[in-house]
């Protein structure tokens, strides 16, 4: 099964968000983290239900 | 107040009723595109949530725009005028070239470049700037990561569904809401930066206070430009947003539109100026990557950062010549 790409658009947008922290003001540097934060568990998400469905069909 | 303040608030107001004629288009082309209502309707739908957004946000973002961006003490009228044609003359040329530009970006860079080219790079106020800047790359990556998780929810709630005629029927009636939504969020968000012009323009003139907050014929005015805008121009330029970027069904368009509505609550109620075109388009996005990569039309999504990184210099330096020109013939 080809590897779903869409774990690595999840994985690079949330190193954008992480790389954003340093940036903001101390009003909202919380916002850029939990925003790269949904982005890592979108990308494990991602990954772990592209990993089950290789496993099966690597399985038949 | 002067003839050159009037000039130049009635400049402002044009501005946003350009932007409500522009960005119907955002609001209402999913609710078209999957005839939940038709144009004429949609865009009536459209106007009444731009128009009632004032009275849910407060003026946060009109604060931004008109004390974050430059040093009050150098906006006069002639700085403000550069920087509303610099930010139109941006847009005009983007329309042209087809780049999803943001009216918004165009602004920002259109007061700082005129206020630079007068003052000098002292005159920025580099907290509000890193905020505003911050937030034109952030406000799409939310919309994409809410449409995204919404059009999941919505698939894993509803997967066992086999009458999807009946399904279909239900989002139709949910995107009422979830366009309602939207364009209670684009009023909010656009409606207040006019406003945040029209108060600079107000100090700079002397009628109102360096501290004072937005009058509300201002308010009333901008949200009525808005609306006014979106009322006369929308239908004519929905070229379906959903079919541009992805297939959108109903349910998807309650996503996008929904995922969209909750970032421009949250930054309009933070007082920070975005891009709703971005915030739109990056939820539909996400809304096309929940079935595949492919499903997403990219070149799109690649448009949309050039707009972020050639928009806030495109302004300004048009905004400074403005600026400069208004001030030689002073």
């Amino acid at each position: 099964m080809p590897f779903d790409r869409r774990i690595t658009l999840f994985a690079v947008l949330a190193v954008v968000c992480f790389a954003l922290t340093p940036l903001a003001d101390d009003k909202y540097d919380q916002v850029p983290p939990i925003v790269g934060t949904g982005y890592v568990v979108l990308a494990i998400l991602f990954l772990l239900d592209w990993w089950s469905r290789h496993r099966a069909t690597r399985g038949r | 107040m002067t003839l050159g303040a009037v000039i130049v608030i009635a400049v402002a107001l044009a501005f946003d009723y350009t932007n409500g004629f522009h960005d119907a288009a955002n609001s209402i082309a999913t609710v078209v595109s999957t005839r939940v209502l038709s144009p004429r309707y949609a865009v009536l739908w459209a106007a009444t949530f731009n128009f009632i957004a004032f009275l849910i946000f407060k003026t946060a973002v009109a604060s931004t725009i008109a004390k974050d961006v430059v040093h009050q003490d150098v906006l006069t009228i002639g700085v403000i005028f550069g920087g509303l044609v610099g930010a139109i003359g941006w847009n005009l040329i983007t329309f042209f070239l087809g780049l999803p530009t943001s009216s918004s970006h165009a602004l920002v860079g259109g007061i700082g470049g005129a206020a630079v080219a007068r003052h000098g790079f002292h005159v920025l106020i580099s907290s509000g700037l890193r905020k505003i800047g911050i937030f034109i790359v952030l406000s799409p990556l939310i919309g994409l990561a809410l449409g995204l998780t919404f059009m999941i929810l919505i698939q894993w709630m509803f997967h066992r569904v086999k009458r999807v005629d009946r399904l279909n029927k239900g989002f139709r009636r949910g995107q009422l809401f979830s366009a309602a939504a939207y364009s209670l969020g684009h009023g909010g968000n656009d409606a207040q930066k006019t406003m945040g012009i029209i108060l600079a323009v107000l100090i700079a003139a002397g009628t109102v206070g360096p501290d004072a907050d937005v009058p509300i014929w201002v308010v009333l005015a901008a949200h009525s430009a808005i609306a006014l805008g979106t009322l006369s121009g929308g239908w004519r330029i929905v070229k379906t947003m959903g079919s541009k970027i992805t297939r959108l069904q109903p349910a998807g368009g309650m996503a996008a539109e929904t995922g969209a509505a909750i970032t421009l609550f949250y930054t309009s109620y933070a007082g920070i100026p975005v891009s709703t075109t971005h915030t739109i388009t990056g939820a539909i996005i996400g809304v096309g990557a929940s079935k595949r990569m492919s499903a997403v039309r990219w070149t799109m999504a690649g448009r949309v950062v050039v707009a972020w990184i050639v928009t806030i210099p495109g302004a300004a330096i048009i905004a400074a010549v403005t600026s400069l020109i208004v001030q030689a013939v002073a």
